[in-house]
């Protein structure tokens, strides 16, 4: 497979864009979905979210500068839109008062896609309730595994607020598994 | 050692949380593919019909603007009765019978004015006496005359300007 630079680069030749294109959503499509599901708990969310993401990564990659990796740049758009999709969520939950943590969690519950054991579940329902920026940086560094460098620039923050924030989240979560499983 | 122990006991370095529990539909991510492809078409025929519009907006709004301002300063002089006065005399509805205009008059006119309807017949006689040049073959009694532009309702600024 091509690596970014030379994606980019067959993008800007004449009449290769939609070939550089289709690439790259083989490319990055699996791992922004799977980025974008853990945060809505929802495929069909998920999904909505995943094709705008790619939209505008079909839109705006002529402005795309090189400053940044293509891959953050990318990740970027996906948690920006997935943040927004969410507040958006939320504000609409909070204006018919109820509770959009809930409705993740009732998601989760009556999800037919997800298959994993109680444990796992417990992981899922401890991520929810984190706030969506938290859960975020979290997903991004425990199941995708980046560098909080890297994480840095997807969520524009510093690196030594990505750790507090991190470290956290993981001591929340761990204190609460391990009251109910051990 | 002791760092192991602590990895061992701690329930999130387990390697089954660290495995995906979802599962997707079967073919989904090439379905994803057809699918962006299609709405990014469906995007940019919808973006280029935009274009038009947006090309043509500030046009038909400016046209609009000018149509809309014409409509009511024409439709304010209608009913000002303003507009009469260029165009169209059947429209006016008036209380008061239109002023004259005045008339341009000299006796040239008058005597022509006469003569072709017979009336300078009327009103003066024939004579062998030296002819006035303005006259033709007659010649006027300055009575007749008076009399005649006092009965026919002459205006004053008419009668003035036979002087």
């Amino acid at each position: 497979m091509l690596d970014d630079k030379e994606i980019i680069g067959l993008f800007r030749q004449e009449g290769k864009k939609e070939y550089a294109f289709n690439l790259l959503v083989r490319k990055y499509s699996e791992r922004l979905y799977w980025h974008i599901r853990k945060l809505t708990c929802s495929h069909d969310d998920a999904n909505d979210l995943l094709q705008v993401t790619l939209i505008k990564i079909w839109e705006h990659l002529p402005e795309f500068r090189e400053e940044s990796k293509l891959y953050t740049w990318i990740y970027r758009i996906a948690t920006n839109e997935t943040l927004t999709f969410l507040k958006k969520k939320r504000i609409g939950s909070f204006l018919s008062l109820g509770n959009y943590d809930k409705v993740l969690e009732n998601k989760l519950q009556s999800d037919p896609y997800f298959n994993g054991d109680k444990l796992q579940y417990a992981l899922q329902r401890e991520i929810i309730k984190l706030p969506d920026k938290q859960r975020a940086v979290f997903t991004l560094r425990y199941f995708q595994e980046l560098k909080y460098e890297e994480i840095s620039e997807i969520m524009d923050t510093s690196v030594g607020a990505l750790k507090a924030s991190y470290h956290h989240a993981y001591q929340k979560i761990k204190a609460a598994l391990q009251n109910e499983f051990e | 050692m002791e760092k192991q122990k602590n990895i061992e006991q701690d329930i999130l370095q387990r390697p089954s949380l660290k495995e995906n529990p979802y599962t997707l539909p079967q073919g989904y991510f090439a379905m994803v593919e057809d699918s962006v492809r299609k709405r990014i078409h469906n995007e940019e025929e919808y973006e280029s019909g935009k274009r038009w519009i947006t090309i043509l907006k500030p046009a038909v709004m400016l046209a609009m603007t000018f149509g809309a301002i014409f409509g009511l300063g024409y439709g304010a002089m209608y009913i000002t009765g303003t507009a009469q006065q260029g165009s169209n005399s059947n429209l006016i509805v008036k209380d008061e019978p239109a002023e004259q205009p005045a008339t341009t008059f000299d006796t040239e006119t008058l005597f022509e004015t006469m003569r072709s309807t017979a009336l300078l017949e009327a009103l003066v006689e024939p004579s062998n006496d030296e002819i006035p040049a303005s006259t033709g073959n007659y010649e006027c009694h300055k009575d007749n005359i008076e009399q005649y532009l006092i009965e026919s309702n002459v205006s004053l600024i008419t009668l003035a300007s036979l002087e």
